[in-house]
């Protein structure tokens, strides 16, 4: 029942965040109309980062306790992760597009994600390349715990040490914020919306990944 | 001075071109997961609200033709990426009962 109900508020959040995008949010200085992206790209990004923690913390669980779940919550992560980075470098590139003449740069951002992606595709060949369970599980808890350690660093050093196209990071390198007040909130709760969508998703995961028709997972 | 290359109408219309793969992925993996259940559950309302979308984004743009266009834009795409939301929803509400 709770559940549900959770369901619901997560329905007219997202609903409410639409509407606060375009109605409420002004566009930003110099992107204009296009800043409104900022709404569905950065939260997307966001959550491919927040699935790679979920991966790593059950990675460690796995290795401490040899459960199977913990392998299946790792593995529903991940491929959370993955997806969500790819559209995370997909809106991007889209954005890229119209901001600075084309779809792919080499900005460090930009590499830094593509980097990302080859780092978790590498998760799933690892996992499909080892049949057996134990072992399987073993192996790629260790990967997931040495993968992650890159994150924080692509995701968060590299595009504030290099010069980079992107527009300014939200939170600057001395900490402040940069961004005004309803964008803010609009982009705050954009963030909480699709937390709360990742959530979900990885829930529904877990529990057709236990109870697949084949046994199968969709990695 | 915008530092984008396009008018802002377009730009409106990539917001909603970003929207659709970040929902257009999210549906393309329920997609996958429904594959995985025996009885699968069948996006009939993401159908329905799809084609209410695509109306509302077709007519908005022809709209755009007779009327100034900035503000119909902004409402089209609105409501566009509200419907494809709540397509989505519907989606996985299905399959999480199933």
């Amino acid at each position: 029942m709770r559940a549900k109900f959770l369901k619901v508020v997560l329905l007219f959040w997202l609903c409410g965040v639409i509407l606060a995008a375009f109605l409420y949010a002004p566009p930003a200085e110099g992107l204009g109309q296009a800043s409104r992206v900022i709404y569905f790209h950065i939260p997307v990004a966001w959550v491919a980062v927040l699935a790679f923690l979920v991966n790593m913390a059950h990675s460690i669980r796995y290795l401490r306790k040899r459960e199977a779940a913990d392998d299946l919550r790792a593995s529903s992560a991940a491929e959370l992760g993955l997806l969500f980075a790819l559209l995370a470098t997909i809106t991007g590139s889209i954005f890229a597009r119209i901001t600075w003449g084309s779809f792919w740069n080499w900005d460090p951002r930009e590499t830094s994600i593509f980097i990302l992606l080859l780092i978790y595709g590498a998760y799933f060949a690892l996992r499909s390349a080892v049949e057996d369970e134990e072992r399987r599980g073993r192996l790629s808890a260790v990967y997931a715990i040495v993968a992650f350690v890159t994150v924080p660093f692509l995701v968060f050093v590299v595009p504030r040490v290099y010069f980079s196209l992107h527009p300014e990071p939200i939170v600057s390198a001395s900490g402040q914020l940069k961004m005004g007040a309803r964008m803010l909130q609009v982009f705050l709760a954009s963030l909480a919306g699709f937390t709360g969508l990742f959530a979900w998703l990885y829930s529904l995961r877990v529990r057709i990944g236990g109870k697949g028709a084949h046994g199968s997972s969709i990695s | 001075m915008e530092a984008v290359l396009v008018d802002p109408i377009t730009a409106l219309y990539v917001v909603l071109a970003v929207a659709c793969v970040v929902f257009g992925g999210i549906f393309i993996y329920l997609w996958r997961m429904n594959a995985l259940l025996r009885r699968g559950a069948r996006p009939y309302i993401l159908g329905a609200v799809a084609l209410v979308m695509l109306l509302l984004v077709f007519g908005g743009l022809w709209q755009g033709k007779v009327i100034s266009g900035e503000d119909i834009a902004l409402l089209v795409v609105m409501l566009a990426i509200l419907a494809l939301w709540m397509g989505i929803f519907a989606y996985i509400w299905q399959l999480d009962n199933t």
